[in-house]
């Protein structure tokens, strides 16, 4: 009766754990995508209100760096509506695990004229 | 021998119920923080997309006699001549369409919906009715004269 007891117990506790572990993985994924964010609005890669400038299509300049605990990164703007990219930057290593990719709507300022754009975002551990 | 088989026979029974309770209620929690979570997402998403379509700026020389102004500005703008004329129909057309196509690639069937106070314009696919939850972010702009809604649905 008391292994069952025990076992009754085990199965509970570890349940708990592996709803906390679960719940704490997608937490950390988010808290990931904002700090990138962040150092992307701090080295001049990304601005909500105002636009990024674009020297002109092709490959852009190297990244300034990689975000901490970072070691690969990929960055491409492009218009809306369209997937031929007007500038890409790449940084680091070639990916060799999870990947978080993401995009966002920005003001692209090409050749004089603003218009609406997306910055698709890939990193990696 | 019997009563203490009785007991535990109770607490086996108990802690099944505190397990089932337990577990019941984490998974309750998990499951109900996502949908909202990816409602609030949507709802960013779409607020995002609709405010750089409108800060977007007309090609030069296409149409307008203005210096550089913004899609937002223009439709302001055209809500105080009376109704817009084909050519500045398609400018706006050509505006919005990299946004609309965007979000229909990435995310669900979506719309716009312009009211100009004298005429309505749409763009985009509506779907028919009874498909999915519907997003809807909207803008009145300048005094109120325009009204921009951006439709998504998942």
């Amino acid at each position: 009766m008391e292994s069952i007891l025990a076992v009754m117990v085990v199965i509970t506790v570890s349940s708990v754990f592996l709803v906390v572990l679960a719940s704490g993985t997608v937490h950390m994924e988010e808290m990931d995508q904002e700090e990138v964010i962040s150092w992307m609005i701090s080295k001049g890669l990304y601005l909500e209100d105002g636009a990024i400038s674009l020297d002109g299509p092709g490959e852009g300049p190297i990244l300034p760096g990689l975000p901490e605990d970072i070691s690969g990164m990929t960055i491409v703007y492009r218009s809306s509506g369209n997937s031929t990219p007007l500038m890409v930057l790449n940084q680091g290593q070639p990916s060799s695990g999870n990947v978080l990719a993401f995009q966002r709507p920005l003001l692209i300022e090409l050749n004089g004229s603003r218009f609406s754009g997306v910055m698709e975002v890939k990193v990696w551990r | 021998m019997a009563l203490r088989r009785d007991r535990r026979g109770m607490a086996v029974l108990v802690d099944a119920l505190i397990f089932m309770v337990v577990l019941t209620l984490l998974i309750a929690v998990v499951y109900s923080a996502s949908p909202k979570k990816t409602s609030e997402d949507r709802t960013e998403m779409l607020r995002s997309y609709h405010s750089v379509m409108l800060a977007g700026e007309l090609p030069a020389g296409d149409g307008s006699s203005m210096s550089i102004v913004t899609l937002a500005e223009y439709l302001i703008a055209l809500s105080m001549t009376g109704a817009p004329e084909e050519g500045q129909v398609l400018l706006i057309e050509k505006m919005v369409n990299g946004t609309i196509a965007e979000l229909e690639t990435t995310s669900g069937d979506t719309w716009l919906v312009i009211d100009l106070g004298s005429v309505v314009l749409h763009f985009g696919s509506h779907p028919s009715d009874g498909v999915g939850d519907v997003y809807a972010d909207r803008r009145e702009l300048g005094d109120g004269s325009v009204i921009s809604t951006l439709f998504l649905t998942v």
